[in-house]
């Protein structure tokens, strides 16, 4: 009221409180203006530099989750290559046993073989020995006996023959029996040997800590559990990174809005 | 001031202004090395964890490749066992198809004979029958027909071997031991091109860990000569500043007080004998032939931006004008609390509080700066010292100037925040069920527990973050809530398994010991003078205390509450002193650079927060995550093969600049502190 009277038509606009300096209070104002945009401009930098910080980490830890999937498909493909050649392993052991099997059979087959071949033998030589003795007694029947018929001296040379022949063939059998006997020996041997062998490569391939099967698994796990944890790390930073971003946002549009006020203000002031 | 003091005043102002560009020249340049050094030890530190990582990755495939050698040999053995294998059952089934049809062919003969024994027999039993030839025959027709039989037999046996020999699978067993061979031939490759492959990764990193560690001693030769530079430039304005300033030095004590402390000034001669001059009253300390012809010292606290405008002229003004702006000490006064005037080595030293100064003869006030404003703290500011000679003095040299000095170096008072304490690590697990912890992280649970820690909440937060361990330290905020401090906790490598020792690690305890040298070498003189101040203060309690002069002392001249200031020195003292012990760090790393460290590379912790009452109330216990995206301070991941010291760096966390440049950030110890490795 007092300020009314005392400016009763000079100002159109009602005053309220005391008189003070316009131009200082002014200044005050845009210093105090000014400071507000200094301290936004600390506040933008400070998020800059996390938000810089935090790219910087985001994209190393990117990197370390690619190199992370790499190695795990890397040993995923291994292990399961190593599965296959145990896999592979295991039929050829388990095949060779058969096979080992099979020519011991064999083996055993030819063995009876021989012994019965001998048997033949022998018996054929004592049969035949006595048929040539039959064949002496028919021939010193006939000359005391003429009538003695032609036909039965002519039967028993030709089963003299026969005879002869039979043990020859015999004899060829049995050679050839022992031959086959001993070849198939060294198949036993051979087999055999591929046998323990294959039974040696699996028990490598999978036994114990330090088989292919093991390191191939360990690796694995190794790689997929370290995939998680960069897939973690990644996960956390983005948040840190988005939630740092956020900041940075709001306190630049903060910063955008005291400059545009600064702005105006010191145009209207020295307009 | 006659013109010959003007000039000599001017040569001195502008020889330390020179001097303190240079020196702030130097320390720029020494913190640049110093953070130059920094991440060449970065990039070392991450190429030798790199090598690591690439020499345990090596040992891992050279396990592969040795196992995968061991089966190939074997694989390889057992392909050429099959294919023998298989060659001997091929000469067999062949051995034992002729022997089979030889056998056959035999049996067929034997038939044949027993056929001709039987004609011989139909004829003799019909022509002979009786005779002795009918016997034989008979016995001979028995014997063949057996022979007969068991050749048939035999032929039998004959064609089941040679089956059974047909029947061995030896082709098989090959075909597998081929595929098998080569299955086992592409995993050696694999293997063998994986070992080569991490070898030649290892080669890599070794070479460029050299290239690092090359770069690294670069940084520390650039280091040190800006060590030495830097030092050497401190001692050169000491000098100067010695030898014509008056030794002015302005000391920040706490966010609310200062120490200033000069030379008092000397006159050239001694004074001249009585009655030439008019005595001295109140005497003056003359001993023997010094005189000190100063009745008062003012001193101005100047904003450090304007410390090249103050002059004699707006001192003198101030003087009379400015009554909050200065300090003033005299003799002729009563010593006021918080003066401290040493009688060693001829200096004045004050505390000043510049919220509550007590001048000589005035009432408590609050000093401002010279411009009228208050001060701040986080600003910087310098110190002037006007001296006013005696009247006498004045009159003898016929020169009625007063002094006025140049400024000090600049100094700015911050609060320094605590450091965090114990600080240490439980694992995740040890919070959910410590039975299996041992003793000292009971003990440490016990601490938790009874500082009230919710430790299942932080367990089930850890969890849920999939955080391996959890750190735990104890941090007092400032008492002013506007600071907001903030902990940012780091994680410094500091065991590195490598074949051979840190090269650089005797390197970096010169460093430091050269600048713990050098930093006492720089606070001798305010250590003595803060220690003799102490005593003397102590001695006036002391004797306050006996009131053995009672009588005879004023009850004015005794500061009224010296043990404040005795605490208040006692607590700078101790700042000043410098850690010498053993270090557990293999790198250069101190507070400033932990300040660099960006905020990706730090943790930043959690204050924990109960309900009591109904109502949230912080305890001094904060927390933080040690998880998968944790990081050492180089920005590396946390490793399984490497200790981890915790550091702990205390800051404020303030929008507001003003409020974050009045505290000092403070670091956690991190040299004595138990390591963990992730």
């Amino acid at each position: 009221m007092d300020t009314k009277i005392l400016h009763p038509s000079s100002h159109p606009i009602p005053f309220s409180g005391s008189r003070y300096g316009v131009t200082e209070k002014k200044k005050a104002e845009l210093d105090a203006l000014t400071i507000k945009v200094m301290d936004a401009q600390y506040e933008v930098n400070q998020y800059q530099a996390i938000v810089i910080s935090l790219t910087n980490k985001v994209t190393n830890f990117q990197g370390y989750l690619a190199l992370a999937d790499a190695t795990r498909t890397e040993t995923l493909n291994n292990k399961n290559l190593a599965k296959q050649l145990i896999q592979s392993a295991d039929g050829l052991r388990s095949d060779s046993k058969i096979a080992f099997g099979e020519m011991e059979a064999a083996n055993t087959k030819t063995v009876t073989l021989s012994a019965e071949i001998k048997l033949v033998i022998d018996v054929l030589i004592y049969t035949a020995e006595m048929l040539n003795k039959l064949a002496t007694s028919v021939t010193r029947k006939k000359a005391l006996n003429p009538l003695i018929s032609d036909e039965l001296v002519s039967l028993i040379a030709t089963a003299g023959a026969d005879a002869n022949s039979a043990v020859a063939l015999s004899l060829v059998a049995l050679k050839s029996s022992f031959v086959a006997e001993s070849s198939n020996i060294e198949s036993v041997g051979a087999i055999g040997l591929a046998y323990t062998q294959a039974e040696s490569l699996y028990k490598t391939m999978t036994d114990g800590a330090k088989s292919l099967r093991q390191l191939f698994a360990d690796a694995y796990t190794r790689a997929k559990d370290n995939y998680k944890r960069m897939e973690d790390a990644l996960a956390i930073a983005t948040a840190q990174l988005n939630e740092a971003t956020a900041n940075l946002n709001s306190a630049q549009v903060k910063l955008k809005s005291l400059q545009s006020g600064l702005a105006a203000a010191n145009a209207a002031a020295l307009a | 001031m006659n013109s010959y003091n003007e000039n000599l005043q001017n040569t001195v102002s502008a020889t330390l202004q020179n001097q303190n560009l240079n020196l702030k020249g130097l320390k720029s340049q020494y913190k640049a090395s110093m953070y130059s050094l920094y991440y060449a030890e970065d990039a070392t530190i991450t190429a030798e964890e790199k090598l690591n990582a690439a020499d345990t990755d090596l040992g891992d495939k050279a396990k592969v490749k040795e196992q995968a050698v061991r089966n190939m040999s074997i694989s390889a053995n057992q392909l050429n066992s099959s294919t023998q294998a298989n060659q001997y059952n091929g000469q067999s089934v062949t051995n034992m198809a002729t022997c089979a049809s030889n056998v056959q062919i035999a049996s067929t003969a034997i038939t044949r004979l027993a056929a001709d024994v039987g004609s011989i027999f139909s004829i003799v039993n019909a022509a002979d029958y009786g005779s002795d030839i009918y016997t034989l025959t008979d016995q001979v027709k028995g014997l063949v027909n057996t022979t007969a039989y068991n050749a048939e037999l035999t032929s039998q046996t004959a064609m089941e071997a040679s089956a059974a020999t047909s029947e061995v699978s030896a082709s098989t067993v090959l075909n597998d031991a081929k595929a098998t061979n080569a299955l086992m031939t592409n995993v050696l490759q694999i293997a063998s091109a994986d070992y080569n492959t991490a070898s030649q990764t290892v080669a890599a990193d070794n070479s460029t860990l050299a290239t690092v560690n090359t770069n690294e001693k670069l940084a520390e030769g650039a280091f040190e000569d800006a060590d030495i530079d830097f030092f050497a430039g401190m001692a050169a304005y000491e000098s100067v500043n010695l030898g014509l300033n008056l030794g002015l030095t302005a000391l920040p004590l706490t966010s609310e007080s200062f120490l200033v402390f000069f030379d008092r000034i000397k006159a050239p001669f001694p004074p001249p004998l009585p009655p030439a001059i008019t005595p001295i009253n109140p005497p003056v300390v003359v001993q023997g032939e010094e005189w000190y012809p100063v009745s008062h010292y003012y001193i101005f606290v100047v904003k450090e931006s304007k410390q090249l405008t103050f002059s004699i002229s707006e001192a003198e003004n101030l003087r009379i004008n400015g009554k909050d702006r200065y300090v003033k000490i005299g003799y002729e006064v009563n010593e006021p609390t918080s003066e401290i005037v040493l009688q060693h080595s001829g200096m004045i030293g004050k505390v000043i509080e510049y919220k509550n100064v007590q001048s000589s003869g005035r009432e408590p006030h609050a000093l401002q700066d010279t411009d009228g404003q208050p001060i701040v703290p986080g600003n910087n500011y310098v110190v002037f010292v006007m001296a006013v000679y005696l009247d006498p003095y004045k009159r003898l040299i016929n020169n009625f100037n007063d002094f006025l000095s140049a400024p000090s170096l600049s100094f700015c008072m911050t609060t320094l925040l605590d450091p965090a304490k114990n600080v240490f690590q439980i694992p995740t697990e040890f919070l959910k069920d410590d039975s299996k912890a041992d003793k000292k992280v009971k003990e440490e649970l016990k601490k938790l527990k009874d500082a009230k820690v919710p430790v299942d909440t932080i367990a089930a937060d850890a969890i849920a973050e999939d955080a391996k361990h959890v750190l735990f330290f104890e941090a007092k905020p400032p008492a002013d809530a506007k600071a907001k401090m903030g902990c940012e906790c780091m994680y410094l490598p500091v065991t590195i398994k490598v074949p051979e020792p840190f090269m650089t690690r005797s390197a970096f305890d010169l460093f430091i010991r050269q600048q713990i040298k050098s930093d006492k070498i720089k606070l001798q003189n305010i250590l003595k003078l803060i220690e003799a101040s102490i005593s003397d203060l102590k001695e006036r309690k002391k004797a306050k205390q006996t009131g053995a002069d009672e009588a005879a002392a004023d009850v004015h001249t005794e500061p009224k509450e010296t043990s404040d200031y005795i605490t208040l020195l006692e607590a700078k003292l101790k700042e000043l002193r410098v850690n010498d012990t053993n270090t557990q760090t293999k790198f250069f790393f101190n507070k400033d650079l932990a300040e660099i460290v960006p905020s990706g590379s730090s943790t930043s912790a959690t204050q924990i927060l109960i309900k009591a009452d109904g109502k949230d109330e912080s305890l001094e216990w904060w927390y933080a995550l040690i998880g998968p995206a944790t990081t050492d301070n180089f920005g590396n991941l946390l490793s399984s093969a490497i200790s981890y010291a915790p550091a702990v760096l205390t800051l404020s966390t303030s929008d507001d600049e003003a409020v974050v440049n009045a505290y000092t950030s403070n670091i956690s110890d991190y040299e004595t502190v138990d390591t963990f490795s992730y």
